[in-house]
């Protein structure tokens, strides 16, 4: 009853947010420009473009176009993208979204899968050597200008690579497509359907030699979040007075590192993890730009660039339906890891 | 009742905190923190408050300082109705009545220096400011046992003790006529408590303080007062001028007195140890509130709630057989008769 | 009769005398009128440039300008008006009045004037005044005797920060990079639009095609712009915009935390749902969007889109901490000794929640700066040939194979200075930490 209560709260309270970016973001890219300018050029008629403003209901003011776009939306229709050649947004959507969610998901698992021991290295290894390298390397990680970064990974591991001669990773796009000219997208996760569709292990492996960079590129800055906070947390876990029990019952350092620290100090570090994931759709703007990725942020800031209004609007919708449930998902989690916490 | 006789005067006041739940965050109940209590203040007396944890001895002392905005009922102080006193007329109001709480480290601002932290009341009333304020910050010092080095120092760098009189001197800098003591001495050791206590009685024959001191240590409490108001549940159960230890009335002050520990192995374990738990104050029981947990209870007390009434000489109890209970002699009594002190 | 007679003789012989005295009154008159303006003009001038100088000093710019001149165009131009008037229906006061107008409008020019000057030296007088020796002597040992042990703290956090490494080179190279900033002019062998066609894309260390200009440390862009010039006359705007930007959001976000902290209720929900909003946009994309709904793309628009998407943060930190302080028994303390809430919310809860506003704006600045250069590095900055890094990196970007040192180079700046604010903001969390202080 109380876990119902408390995600029918949460849920009830997501509304209003859900309003406000719908708001702020439509009289945003209401001021951006005018869409009809992407259905004109200089040789239409001043009468065609008088119908092309009824047309779209652009003749409106604001307030009603704003309520036109509401309705729309809720009957499933969230404009067309007149950036990406007039298809409807939530087409494009369903067409990028894998892509994005892909090189996203890899970036959190190299994070993850880095992040967590080297907090635990530098936890249990404090005011050494290997605990200043990394909380330089982690500081890094969030100094780290995600742009830049990209280039000089591509300028070392693509391009210095090529021109030695050398086996390099490729410098964009998701597939080499002259290698795999037929290849097409079932489900949209390339690595899900190499293998289970196409049966081509090449193909797999050209694919994760794509997302090799992409994905360490953009996981950096949340490896670096994840082992800051791995290591706070572990630290203050440790002055405990339970691992003092645990120390002086006898149990061995590792078994009370692993099995009584290292529970507690994950309780934090999974909700970093999972606002990590909000930030990781900012990061993949710059990230998928630099390296031509066909995802979600290159289609977002053309389209801002391109004043494509029904694509900026549904990329920030998606973007704030996801944090909400990513955030009401990591409350949950947080609730099945700590019994202390009561949903209220 | 004339304007000079009491000081302080509380009537059917009430002091509920709201409870909230649910998925749109509503009140589904409330705590009865303070629930009904009528109180008379002499001038220059102390009246002691005795309690468990959590029987409202503490809400009541805020809420008579307004500290806290009462539900119900009525705060008399020096002939005037304070209830529904607002803004600048009760900033004035507050000039005279001060208190000291519990726990002097957190009620000094860790990042102000003693000086300042003594004389902001100075001046935000605007008594004195700069060297004026110092000196008279000073003088209040002095009045408690600190020195002018002490002036420039952060309260970390104090004991308790210390820390407990800078909180006094504070309350003092106003010059006020009523201070409410909520429970001033519990985070000190026995030593420095008692230095702490005389200083206050001293304050008070020197000053002409009236004091409301609350705490749950009954033997301090006896020590300070002339009265000694015993709370239940947020209501005032016995209200006695009299020894406590020899003439209790209320089944749950004598509960309450016997639990006292005795320096003498002869009496251990002769306590009378009340059973159960104290009722939620969110659902108090009906009727008599120590009913559940009182070994005289009676059919009348699940049902009629007892009023306060006097078994003569000023001495008020809640209780329906008030004068016909016989407790027998408690550990204290017969130890104070063994020992012949008290 | 006769006297009649005689007045009305005298009077008809004055008639020709009068008309030529009325005319040459007139005459004068307006000769006073004409010097006086002339030299009111003058005055007003000299006058008006004190006034000024000494307003912009002390108020906005706006006011002192619109404000003053309008008060001595309306006063003079009242009374050269009425005195017209009066000349012109030959009222005998006016004549004489015009004769020691001047002398008026002097007093009133130098009232001005006075004043102008003294709002020019009103802070130098103040500042002067205050280490007089009789005025000293009243505030300073009270003065000396406060600040004892603050600076008695504040030499302890120096200790603290002294034996840390991290920190230590963090404020290094943020100091080194403020001055390097400042001092661009003086070391910089190329101005900051100084391009040299013909040395587009030399390597570093590569001498200048024209023999007269000195060697390209860093190498050139694809415009032949001096890198290592450039990143410094960059460092100017990048860190100005850092700083401005959090400096602002600081301020709005503290101001509007503590109110929504402290008094609670309906402005803290609506507060709290409007930070909500804000969080549940991604930052990156709604800054672009910002920046784009202004119109321009410009740095001043970029600094604009961040100071917008960054305030909720602090308003949510702040209003955590004051939500924290509120229950604390010395705001209650101060409450019963009859504060003002304005007083309880500055001087007693502020102050406590500084310290992690301190540290989040430390780390904040390099958060800003990072954003800032990616904006314009996809776009949204301003147009080639201005100097700042991440448009550097932006028109590099399509040479960085030809030339990676025009990429390196700016945003190896870029990550430096970042991970020096975070540096020192991550050294002065464990500093102000009090469980690491001695308590």
């Amino acid at each position: 009853m109380k876990l119902r209560d408390f995600i029918l709260r949460r849920m009830i309270l997501a509304i209003p947010v859900i309003f406000g970016v719908l708001v702020i973001t439509w009289f945003l890219a209401f001021q951006v420009g005018d869409p009809a300018a992407m259905y004109i050029n200089e040789n239409t008629p001043q009468s065609a473009i008088e119908s092309i403003r009824k047309a779209h209901g652009l003749d409106e003011p604001p307030h009603i176009q704003f309520i036109l776009y509401l309705t729309n939306l809720f009957q499933g229709n969230w404009g067309e993208s007149t950036s990406t050649s007039f298809r409807p947004v939530l087409e494009v959507i369903a067409l990028k979204f894998p892509a994005t969610i892909e090189l996203a998901m890899l970036a959190m698992f190299f994070a993850i899968i880095l992040g967590i021991p080297l907090g635990i290295i530098s936890a249990t290894k404090k005011d050494t050597v290997v605990d200043h390298f990394t909380r330089v390397f982690s500081l890094a990680g969030v100094s780290m200008p995600i742009f830049w970064f990209a280039l000089m990974l591509k300028y070392v591991f693509y391009y210095q690579l090529a021109i030695m001669g050398l086996p390099h990773l490729p410098g964009s796009f998701r597939y080499d497509d002259l290698m795999f000219p037929d290849f097409k997208y079932t489900t949209g996760f390339l690595l899900f359907d190499s293998i289970v569709f196409e049966h081509n292990p090449r193909l797999f492996l050209d694919a994760l030699a794509h997302l090799a960079m992409p994905a360490f590129c953009l996981g950096y800055l949340t490896l670096a979040i994840i082992t800051r906070m791995m290591r706070s947390s572990m630290l203050e876990v440790m002055r405990e007075d339970y691992i003092t029990l645990a120390r002086s019952k006898g149990l061995s350092e590792r078994v009370v590192i692993y099995k009584h620290a290292l529970r507690n100090a994950l309780i934090p570090t999974v909700t970093v993890i999972g606002l990590a994931f909000g930030g990781l759709m900012t990061g993949a703007v710059l990230t998928e730009t630099i390296f031509s990725w066909p995802g979600l942020g290159t289609w977002a800031a053309r389209a801002i660039l391109n004043s494509d209004l029904a694509a900026i609007n549904g990329f920030t919708l998606l973007v704030a339906l996801i944090f909400v449930t990513s955030n009401l998902i990591v409350d949950l989690v947080y609730g099945t890891l700590d019994p202390r916490i009561r949903y209220g | 009742m004339t304007e000079s006789e009491y000081l302080v005067e509380t009537r059917g006041l009430k002091k509920y905190f709201p409870l909230t739940g649910g998925v749109f965050r509503k009140v589904i109940g409330k705590v009865h923190a303070v629930d009904g209590v009528d109180l008379h203040i002499r001038r220059g007396e102390t009246l002691g408050v005795v309690g468990e944890s959590g029987c409202g001895k503490t809400t009541l002392g805020r809420t008579i300082l307004r500290l806290l905005e009462p539900t119900e009922g009525e705060i008399w102080f020096d002939g005037k109705n304070i209830t529904d006193v607002k803004g600048k007329d009760l900033r004035h109001i507050r000039r005279q009545m001060q208190i000291v709480f519990q726990d002097p480290m957190a009620s000094l601002n860790p990042r102000i220096t003693i000086k300042n932290s003594v004389g902001e009341p100075l001046v935000v009333n605007g008594i004195a400011r700069g060297p004026k304020m110092r000196k008279m910050v000073l003088e209040l010092l002095e009045k408690v046992g600190l020195t002018e080095d002490h002036l420039n120092r952060f309260p970390h760098e104090f004991s308790g003790g210390q820390r407990q009189r800078i909180c006094i001197a504070r309350a003092l800098a106003l010059n006020p006529e009523f201070v409410v003591m909520d429970e001033p001495t519990s985070s000190t050791d026995v030593s420095v408590q008692a230095q702490t206590l005389n200083l206050m009685k001293d304050l008070q024959d020197e000053l002409n303080l009236t004091y409301m001191f609350i705490s749950h240590d009954l033997s301090v409490v006896k020590h300070m007062s002339d009265r000694i108001a015993v709370m239940y549940l947020g209501k005032i159960v016995e209200l006695t001028p009299h020894d406590i230890f020899r003439y209790a009335q209320h089944p749950y002050t004598f509960a309450l007195v016997s639990a006292v520990p005795i320096p003498d192995p002869r009496f251990a374990g002769k306590a009378q140890i009340l059973s159960g738990e104290v009722p939620s104050p969110i659902n108090p029981p009906p009727g008599c509130r120590f009913n559940p947990r009182c070994i005289f209870a009676q059919e009348v007390c699940k049902t009629q709630e007892p009023e306060l009434r006097d078994v003569g000489d000023g001495h008020l109890v809640a209780c329906h057989f008030a004068g016909t209970l016989d407790f027998g002699k408690s550990a204290q009594q017969e130890y104070a008769e063994a020992t012949g002190s008290m | 009769m006769s006297e009649h007679y005689f007045d009305d003789v005298e009077s008809y012989e004055l008639k020709g005398m009068n008309h030529l005295i009325t005319w040459l009154l007139h005459l004068l008159a307006g000769l006073v009128i004409l010097t006086i303006a002339s030299t009111i003009l003058a005055f007003q001038i000299t006058a008006l440039i004190a006034i000024q100088i000494g307003f912009s000093i002390t108020l906005s710019e706006s006011f002192a300008i619109g404000a003053l001149q309008l008060l001595i165009a309306v006063i003079v131009s009242y009374i050269l008006i009425k005195l017209s008037i009066a000349i012109q229906s030959s009222e005998l006061w006016a004549f004489s009045t015009s004769l020691y107008l001047n002398l008026l409008l002097l007093i009133l020019l130098a009232t001005m004037g006075t004043i102008g000057m003294i709002f020019i030296f009103l802070p130098i007088i103040t500042l002067i005044s205050l280490f007089l020796p009789n005025i000293r002597e009243y505030w300073f040992p009270l003065f000396k005797e406060d600040m004892g042990p603050r600076i008695k703290e504040i030499r302890y956090s120096l200790y603290l920060v002294r034996k840390s490494p991290l920190v230590v080179a963090g404020v290094i190279i943020i100091v080194s990079f403020v001055v390097l900033a400042f001092l661009a002019p003086f070391f910089t062998p190329y101005g900051p639009e100084q391009r040299i066609w013909a040395d587009y894309n030399l390597p570093p260390g590569s001498p200048s095609t024209d023999p007269n200009m000195p060697i390209h440390i860093w190498g050139t862009d694809d415009s032949g712009g001096d890198v290592f010039s450039r990143i410094f006359w960059a460092a100017q705007v990048d860190l100005r915009i850092s700083v401005t930007v959090v400096a602002v959001a600081v301020t709005v976000g503290t101001l509007i935390g503590a109110i929504s902290g402290f008094y609670g209720g309906k402005i803290d929900e609506l507060v709290m749902r409007i930070t909500d909003v804000f969080f549940a946009f991604p930052g990156l994309v709604l800054a672009m969007a910002i920046v784009m709904a202004l119109g321009e793309r410009s740095l001043d628009n970029i600094a604009i889109a961040l100071m917008v998407t960054w305030w909720p943060g602090y308003a949510r930190l702040v209003r955590g901490q004051v939500l924290a302080e509120r229950e604390k028994l010395y705001v209650e303390a101060a409450r019963s000794i009859g504060a003002s809430d304005m007083r309880i919310l500055l001087v007693h809860i502020i102050p406590n929640t500084i310290q992690p506003i301190i540290v989040s704006a430390t780390m904040d600045t390099g958060g800003v700066l990072l954003t800032a250069a990616g904006l314009s590095c996809i776009g949204f900055g301003p147009p080639a040939g201005v100097d700042e890094w991440g448009l550097m990196i932006s028109i590099g970007q399509f040479y960085y194979s030809i030339a990676p040192w025009a990429v390196f180079f700016p945003g190896f700046a870029i990550l430096m200075t970042s991970l020096a604010f975070n540096l020192v903001g991550d050294g002065i969390r464990d500093i102000m930490d009090p469980k690491l202080r001695r308590r």
